[in-house]
């Protein structure tokens, strides 16, 4: 009796061995159609189609409309959607013009300008100039 | 009374006034003084041009919108109730009437779908504009590596 319920054991884990290896290869061929379907309505997206100077309007009246602090600005978010927008916001001068800032607050400890200042710096020297 | 022919062969009438509106077409109509024949309008399917032509009529007689761009222009513009339930209520086809705004060169109806469009993206994150749209990720993880070091010097200040 003792031999045949460890061979049922025996068969039971096997059994969860196949059926876990079997749910790990279902659930990779889902997310590889969740990627196929995505990039599906990607192509289907209208966004696709509309022209880059129409594009670049849309962003600039998102940026010009926004009265966010300036890390909510959607500059930000925009130029890190795809490689397209990133292109563009990158090339706009306009989604670059307003930011401002105070460099030291009254309640800011005074090393965190040295801290930032060298990104801050390589940042101001990579936006586009404005013709 | 003019007569325009969707991409999709159906016609649709329309007074001189209400085309006008159109650069396109406003430019046409000065070459075309016979009426009879009908202006095909092959980018602008029957569904986007009803809706073109029904801002056009509503608009009608307002002042054109000057062609000069800057942006205390942009910053000016604002959207009136009637063009906001307009365009709220074809926000299923705000791009086919942005791209058909942009073919017919219709300035104040390309702003109107521009500016709702980017009223979407305010206050969205990146991830939420993508999903919005349906715009697939084609940043390798190091882009979107250097883009997130790139962006701490904002989220400091």
């Amino acid at each position: 009796m003792l031999l045949l319920s460890d061979r049922d054991l025996e068969d039971y884990e096997s059994e969860i061995a196949r059926l876990q290896t079997q749910l790990v290869y279902v659930e990779a061929q889902r997310e590889r159609l969740r990627d196929y379907r995505t990039k599906l309505r990607s192509l289907r997206s209208p966004i696709r189609r509309i022209p880059n100077e129409v594009l670049s309007r849309i962003f600039e009246f998102a940026y010009y409309d926004s009265h966010s602090p300036i890390k909510d600005l959607p500059t930000f978010a925009i130029s890190a959607v795809c490689m397209r927008w990133r292109s563009f916001a990158l090339s706009s001068p306009a989604l670059w013009s307003r930011l401002s800032w105070k460099i030291l607050s009254s309640n800011a400890p005074t090393d965190e300008f040295p801290l930032h200042y060298p990104t801050l710096s390589s940042k101001i020297q990579e936006i586009p100039s404005i013709p | 009374m003019f007569t325009l022919l969707s991409e999709d062969g159906i016609s649709f009438q329309a007074e001189r006034d209400v085309l006008e509106r159109s650069v396109l077409l406003k430019n046409m109509l000065e070459d075309v003084q016979d009426s009879s024949n009908s202006i095909p309008l092959p980018n602008v399917a029957s569904a986007v041009l009803e809706k073109v032509l029904h801002f056009c009529e509503h608009h009608r007689g307002d002042p054109l919108p000057v062609p000069e761009e800057d942006e205390t222009r942009m910053r000016k513009i604002v959207i009136e109730d009637w063009d906001y339930d307009f365009i709220s209520a074809n926000c299923d086809i705000v791009f086919e009437i942005i791209m058909a705004a942009n073919y017919l060169d219709i300035k104040d109806l390309l702003d109107l779908g521009c500016k709702y469009v980017a009223s979407l993206i305010k206050g969205k994150s990146t991830e939420q504009i993508r999903e919005l749209f349906h715009i697939v990720n084609d940043l390798t993880p190091e882009e979107e590596e250097k883009i997130k070091k790139e962006n701490q010097w904002a989220e400091a200040v």
